[in-house]
């Protein structure tokens, strides 16, 4: 959790090489299914970063962040749709209306502790996605979703390849970015704010630290960059369904955090990174899938209850002692 | 008109002790452990399919389904707590780990039943046929059977949890663990008795769901997301209050779906219980904690 920000160069140096490694990825191949995937990873990593932000660092527990996500891509998706305006014109306003709900969704969320924020953020979540799927008035387009609702002309420039290289950047970008917010935010008094607010709520509240104000400040800016991110992801498939609000994805997404480490820099990634190549690995034995997956997580969270990360740190810096002795 | 509204409330009735005996089990375990449990959901399936196998795998009497469902899911209880909740807790961030913990475990369980019992959906045996007219109400036995069990249930839950030594420990962890613990309680006996008592109701509730509708591998998960809103209602860890909740929202659901339909029988109950929230924070018969320095 309050990791010294001591090593500052290889700090600096790690997330930079990834980037630059991902960057040249779609120079060495041209596998369109690998290169989907990759695109997702990215996506997942930045809801997980963004999420990971909002449990871990400023505790609270929500599960709203799925369907914020999902209204993300609907906006975009709706707007086409009825009014005719291109994801590349709606990509902000869906950043900007996610956020909007984060905040109505967080003005009564958050005045609640615990685990009644989590049930009423999983009631919300219900809400939305049985709302949407309720909807018979053709608006959401019901069970069905919405598809054709144009994208952002990437293909007119360089080709179909070119258009999920193209889309394979925006991620890029888009996670760099919201990585980038993630550090600053919790390098920043914000950050400090919560960690104070950690360490002792009464003594951080005597000097002017309002719980609820930091809380429903972080909660609306993770929302927008969510909000982002369901755009982006509503426009590379095409199409947007109930189906991405299922109870299976939304775990899926929470396992991630916890496995990887919640409230570390990088382990929501890495735990992103490791459920990733284990669902894909067993993709041909859809069967055994659920089961694996339930299982590692069990065993995860026995062995390591601070997540991946915070084990693979312990490890480095116990082999660092040794060197030196 | 008033027929079809007596009608409603009736089948509010039949849901509410249903789901009274599902919250019931998940806020015991909320109220001593300070766990939500994810897998009751999955404890409910697997207890109806507990009770379909001993009638059509093993041959016997379907009125022993229940029974047996109910001691083997107490069995998977302590197994539960001796394997994944005991270990997790008071280890770091354990209120977020058990909560995935027990979300992976229904995951696991959901897929496990999907393999061994197929995706068909299932009769339940424990049930009977038949009904009879009151008042222009069609009352079946298997109704009358439900609530009878649920109320047995219910009742004797009470009569344990109040007078019995054990019942009397685990009111006393549930208000204060370390008083508890220091006038000799051991909390691992109590919490492991706990998650055997609440997955033995689930096992329970499950049975009797299923036999209005059926068994399927997933059908746990709506009424689990309900039961939770139950004990929302009724303030999380208070049996009393989620006894009302149950049946005030069992009935709430029958009106809606009589007058607005099924399909918004479930937004309504969130927003309701939405606003619930915002005005009492700790549910309509929580009481607020008190937070110390």
């Amino acid at each position: 959790m309050s990791a010294p920000l001591a090593d500052s160069n290889t700090l600096r140096f790690w997330p930079l090489a990834v980037v630059a490694a991902f960057a040249v990825l779609p120079w060495l191949m041209d596998d369109r299914y690998f290169l989907d995937l990759i695109i997702l990873f990215f996506v997942w990593s930045l809801i997980v970063t963004q999420w990971n932000l909002v449990l871990g660092q400023a505790g609270i527990f929500s599960l709203v962040q799925l369907a914020i996500f999902n209204l993300g891509g609907y906006f975009t998706a709706v707007v086409g749709v009825h009014l005719d305006i291109g994801p590349a014109w709606s990509f902000v306003p869906a950043g900007l209306f996610c956020a909007l709900v984060g905040l109505m969704i967080g003005l009564p969320c958050l005045r609640l502790r615990g685990p009644y924020v989590a049930l009423l953020t999983l009631a919300t979540h219900s809400v939305i996605f049985l709302l949407i799927s309720a909807d018979t008035s053709g608006f959401t387009g019901g069970g069905y979703g919405l598809y054709g609702f144009g994208d952002y002309g990437f293909r007119d420039l360089f080709g179909s390849f070119g258009k999920l290289v193209a889309h394979y950047y925006f991620a890029l970008i888009l996670l760099v970015l919201a990585c980038w917010v993630m550090i600053r935010v919790m390098a920043s008094p914000l950050g400090l704010a919560f960690r104070a607010l950690r360490d002792s709520e009464g003594y951080a509240g005597a000097i002017g630290i309002s719980r609820y104000r930091y809380q429903l400040l972080v909660f609306t800016l993770s929302s927008f960059f969510i909000g982002l991110a369901g755009s982006f992801y509503g426009t590379h498939l095409g199409l947007v369904d109930p189906a991405g609000f299922s109870f299976g994805t939304l775990m899926l997404l929470l396992a991630m955090i916890v496995i990887g480490g919640t409230g570390s820099r990088w382990g929501p990634i890495l735990g992103c990174a490791l459920l990733m190549v284990m669902n894909d690995s067993l993709r041909d034995i859809p069967q055994w899938r659920d089961m694996a997956v339930g299982g590692a997580l069990i065993l995860v969270l026995l062995i390591w209850p601070r997540g991946i990360a915070d084990a693979l740190t312990r490890l480095v810096r116990k082999r660092k002692t040794t060197d030196q002795t | 008109m008033t027929a079809a509204l007596i009608q409603t409330i009736y089948s509010g009735l039949v849901l509410g002790s249903i789901y009274a005996l599902m919250a019931v089990g998940l806020t015991l375990i909320f109220g001593a452990l300070r766990v939500l449990n994810l897998a009751h959901g999955a404890l409910m399936m697997i207890g109806a399919y507990v009770s379909w196998l001993v009638v059509s795998w093993l041959g016997l009497p379907a009125w022993l389904g229940l029974p047996i469902s109910f001691i083997t899911l107490m069995l998977v209880g302590f197994l539960i707590y001796r394997l994944l909740i005991g270990p997790m807790i008071g280890k770091p961030n354990w209120d977020t780990n058990t909560f995935i913990a027990t979300s992976g475990l229904a995951l696991a369980l959901e897929s496990f039943a999907l393999l061994v019992f197929g995706p068909r959906n299932q009769p339940q045996p424990f049930a009977v046929e038949g009904s009879f007219q009151v008042v222009g109400v069609t009352v079946s036995y298997q109704d009358l059977l439900i609530m009878a069990v649920a109320g047995i249930a219910l009742i004797l839950m009470e009569r344990f949890l109040s007078h019995s030594r054990p019942g009397m420990a685990i009111r006393a962890t549930a208000q204060q663990p370390d008083a508890a613990q220091l006038m000799g309680i051991r909390q691992d006996h109590i919490f492991l008795l706990v998650l055997g008592l609440s997955s033995g109701l689930a096992a329970m509730s499950g049975v009797l769901l299923s036999s209005i509708f059926f068994i399927a591998p997933t059908f746990g998960f709506h009424p689990m997301l309900k039961s939770f809103i139950i004990c929302i209602f009724g303030g999380l860890g208070n049996i009393r209050g989620t006894l009302y909740a149950a049946f005030i929202v069992g009935i709430t659901e029958a009106l809606v779906s009589l007058f607005l339909g099924v399909r918004y029988a479930l937004p309504v109950m969130f927003g309701l219980i939405i606003v619930v929230l915002i005005f009492r924070p700790a549910g309509l018969f929580g009481q607020r904690e008190v937070v110390r320095l």
